[in-house]
C-alpha cells in the first residue's frame, strides 16, 4: 500500500492549488491557483519541493489530516499553528507556523482556525500524486477541473503521496518567515481610468476600505465610500478581459477585487489593478480588515517585484533544522533577554529606555 | 484603425478598438490576435502567457512584472493599427441541435408573449439565423454569439436565476449563448443543446472558437435524448456537427 494523506476534516473551503492554469483564459477557463502564492512557495521550500507543487489550500479554518500506509512529511505554511496528536504516545505536541511535521501512520495533525490572515497551505514532501488537467492540479469546482476528482476537499478524501517520507532526525522551520502585509496595496491606475474623475481616483487610493463578508476565491467585495463613475460613462461597458487583481466597480460603487478564480471577461469598469508582487495579499484578506491602496507606475511595480522576490529568497534561505544549533540559539537568545532584564518578564509591553523612563 | 492601450496592472494590457463592436469588432480583434500569435511563434514577441479576445478588445497577459512589458506593448501596438483582411478569418460552421420543447425551454412562452409572436415563430427566428461567435468567456467554453433578430432582443432578466442548467440555449440583448455548465445566469432560456462544449481532455478544450459560425437545428425531445445518449457513449462525435461533417 502506498502512503497517503487522509482528510479527517477539511476545515473550510479546502482545495488543491498550485500555480494555476496559465494560458487557458482564451477558452474561458479561469487561471485559479493559490490565492497566496508566496505561502505556497515557502511551504514547498520547507519540504524541498518545486516552488509551485500542488498543496492543500485552506481558508479561515484549518483541516485535520492523518497519514495512511506509511509516514508522510508535511509543511504548515500558515500564519497560525496547530497541534500534532502522536498516535503511539497519545501525546499532543504544539505545531508552530512554518515548520515541517512527519506524520507517522495514525498521527493526526490538526491545524487551528486561522487567527492571523485567512489562508494557509499544507505542502507534502515529494508532492501529491495527482493528474494535472490543462496543465495544472488546481481545483476549479464549477467545471470539475483538477484537484481531487474536480471537487473541494471533503472528509474521508485520501490523497496519494508520490513517495514515502525520508526519515530524518530533525524537522525544518523558517526562522524568518515573511510577515503579514499591513501596508497599502500597490495598484496601477486603469484599465478604465476614463470612467472615473481624477478626484474619485484620488479618493479611491486615499481612503481605506473595509473587507466585507463577501470573500471567496472569485473576488473580494470591499465596503467604503461610494466610488462614482462619471455619469456620461456609467457602470456598464462592452465586456473586456479580466485578470486577478483588477478592481471593478459595479453600480453599487463598492469595489470588488477579482481573485484567482475570476471569470475571463466582464462588463464593469475597473478603476485600478493590483501589481503582481502584491497579489498574494488577496489570500490574507479577512472580513473586517482595513485595506488601503497606493498608486504606482510600471517601473515602481517592477522594482517592488524584485524587492519582494529578494524577501522571499531571504525567507527561504532562513530555513533551519528545527532542533539544530541555529534554532536553539534563537530560543536561548529570547530566554537570555528575559533573564537579562532587557524585557521585563512581568511586563512584556514595557521596554526600558522608552521616553517615559527618561 | 483607432485603438487605445489600457493598462491592467504590471502583467496585462488591453488593446481596445473603441469605435468597433459586434461581429466587425470581433473580426478586427481576431486579426490582431493572429498577428500577435504569429510573432510569438517566430520568437519576435516574448513574455506573453495568454490572450483574451472580446468583441472589441484584446487583453495580452504577460509573465508577472515582465521586464520587457513596454517592448511587448509597443510591438502589439505596431500590429494593431492595420485593418483586418477580409479574405482571411473564414472560420468553420457548426449546426448544433436544439430542443425548444417543454421543460427544456422555460422562457420560450414569455419571450414569445413579449415579442408578440407565437412560440413557433420565435423558434423559427432563433434557428433561422446564422450566428458569429464573438468571444469565448465567462465560463469555460461559453460562446457569446451575435446577432439576434431585432424582434427577439430583450435585456437580461431582472432577477437572474441561481441555477441555469448546463446546455441551456439563451438570449439577451443582441446575443445568444449556450451555457456549457450549470451556473447562475440572467439570460432568457429558449432551449437545450445536447452537445458538450468543453472537454478538458482535448488540447483545445473549447469545442467552439471565436470567429466560427453557429446555426441551430430544432430537434424533438426524443431526438435530443438520443443525441445526448449517442454523444455520451461515443457513438457520435462533437465534430459531426460541423457543416459537411468534417
Amino acid at each position: 500500500m502506498t502512503q497517503s494523506l487522509k482528510i479527517l476534516s477539511p476545515g473550510m473551503l479546502a482545495s488543491i492549488q498550485d500555480q494555476g492554469r496559465i494560458g487557458y483564459n482564451r477558452y474561458g477557463v479561469p487561471r485559479s491557483g493559490a490565492v497566496d502564492p508566496v505561502l505556497l512557495r515557502l511551504g514547498n521550500a520547507l519540504v524541498g519541493n518545486d516552488p509551485y507543487e500542488a498543496a492543500i489550500e485552506f481558508r479561515f479554518m484549518g483541516p485535520s489530516v492523518t497519514a495512511e500506509g506509511g509516514p508522510v512529511r508535511v509543511a504548515l505554511a500558515c500564519h497560525s499553528g496547530g497541534e500534532l496528536l502522536d498516535f503511539a504516545t497519545q501525546e499532543k505536541h504544539p505545531v508552530t507556523p512554518f515548520q515541517t511535521i512527519t506524520l507517522n501512520e495514525g498521527d493526526i495533525l490538526k491545524v487551528f482556525p486561522i487567527d492571523q490572515g485567512a489562508t494557509g497551505y499544507l505542502c507534502v514532501e515529494s508532492g501529491l500524486a495527482l493528474t494535472p488537467v490543462l496543465g495544472s492540479c488546481s481545483t476549479y469546482a464549477r467545471a470539475g477541473l483538477g484537484g481531487h476528482n474536480g471537487l473541494p476537499l471533503q472528509s474521508g478524501d485520501s490523497l496519494p503521496v508520490r513517495a514515502p517520507a525520508v526519515y530524518s532526525d530533525s524537522e525544518k522551520i523558517i526562522a524568518e518567515p515573511i510577515a503579514l502585509e499591513d501596508g497599502p496595496i500597490h495598484v496601477i491606475q486603469g484599465p478604465q481610468d476614463d470612467h472615473f474623475s481624477e478626484a474619485d481616483f484620488l479618493m479611491f487610493v486615499g481612503t481605506p476600505f473595509k473587507v466585507s463578508s463577501d470573500v471567496d476565491r472569485m473576488g473580494i467585495r470591499l465596503e467604503g465610500r461610494k466610488i462614482e463613475a462619471l455619469p456620461e460613462k456609467g457602470y456598464d461597458l462592452i465586456s473586456d478581459g479580466l485578470v486577478c487583481g483588477a478592481i471593478q466597480v459595479p453600480g453599487s460603487g463598492q469595489p470588488i477585487i477579482l481573485a484567482a478564480d475570476c471569470q475571463s471577461v466582464g462588463g464593469y469598469p475597473k478603476i485600478a489593478s493590483i501589481i503582481s508582487c502584491d497579489l498574494y495579499c488577496l489570500g490574507q484578506m479577512v472580513p473586517g480588515k482595513e485595506v488601503s491602496f497606493k498608486a504606482v507606475d510600471l517601473q515602481t511595480a517592477q522594482s517592488l517585484y524584485l524587492q519582494k522576490e529578494a524577501e522571499i529568497e531571504k525567507a527561504i534561505a532562513s530555513i533551519r533544522n528545527y532542533f539544530d544549533e541555529g534554532a536553539v540559539d534563537l530560543l536561548a537568545l529570547y530566554e537570555n533577554n528575559l533573564v537579562g532584564g532587557v524585557v521585563d518578564a512581568q511586563n512584556p509591553g514595557h521596554f526600558p529606555g522608552h521616553l517615559e523612563d527618561m | 484603425m483607432d485603438f487605445r492601450v489600457l493598462m491592467m496592472g504590471d502583467a496585462a494590457f488591453t488593446i481596445e478598438y473603441t469605435d468597433l463592436k459586434g461581429t466587425v469588432g470581433a473580426k478586427q480583434v481576431r486579426a490582431l490576435r493572429s498577428k500577435v500569435q504569429a510573432e510569438i511563434g517566430t520568437g519576435e514577441i516574448a513574455g506573453v502567457v495568454d490572450m483574451i479576445s472580446t468583441s472589441r478588445s484584446l487583453t495580452v497577459c504577460l509573465t508577472p512584472a515582465y521586464a520587457g512589458f513596454e517592448t511587448v506593448r509597443q510591438q502589439v501596438c505596431d500590429l494593431a493599427g492595420t485593418a483586418a483582411d477580409d479574405a482571411s478569418q473564414q472560420g468553420r460552421t457548426w449546426t448544433l441541435p436544439v430542443c425548444y420543447e417543454g421543460e427544456l425551454a422555460p422562457d420560450l412562452t414569455e419571450v414569445a408573449e413579449r415579442a408578440g409572436l407565437t412560440a413557433q415563430e420565435v423558434i423559427n427566428i432563433h434557428s433561422g439565423t446564422a450566428y458569429s461567435i464573438l468571444m469565448i468567456g465567462f465560463l469555460p467554453g461559453f460562446p457569446f454569439m451575435a446577432e439576434i433578430d431585432p424582434r427577439l432582443r430583450f435585456p437580461r432578466r431582472e432577477s437572474p436565476r441561481t441555477r441555469v442548467p448546463a446546455g441551456s440555449v439563451a438570449i439577451a440583448n443582441d446575443q445568444t449563448a449556450i451555457y456549457p455548465w450549470e451556473s447562475p445566469g440572467g439570460w432568457h432560456l429558449l432551449g437545450r443543446c445536447p452537445v458538450a462544449l468543453f472537454d478538458a481532455d482535448q488540447a483545445v478544450p473549447s469545442l467552439l472558437q471565436a470567429g466560427e459560425t453557429v446555426c441551430f437545428e430544432p430537434v424533438s425531445r426524443a431526438d435530443f435524448d438520443r443525441i445526448e445518449q449517442d454523444l455520451k457513449q461515443g457513438n457520435l462525435l462533437p465534430d459531426s456537427f460541423l457543416k459537411g461533417g468534417e
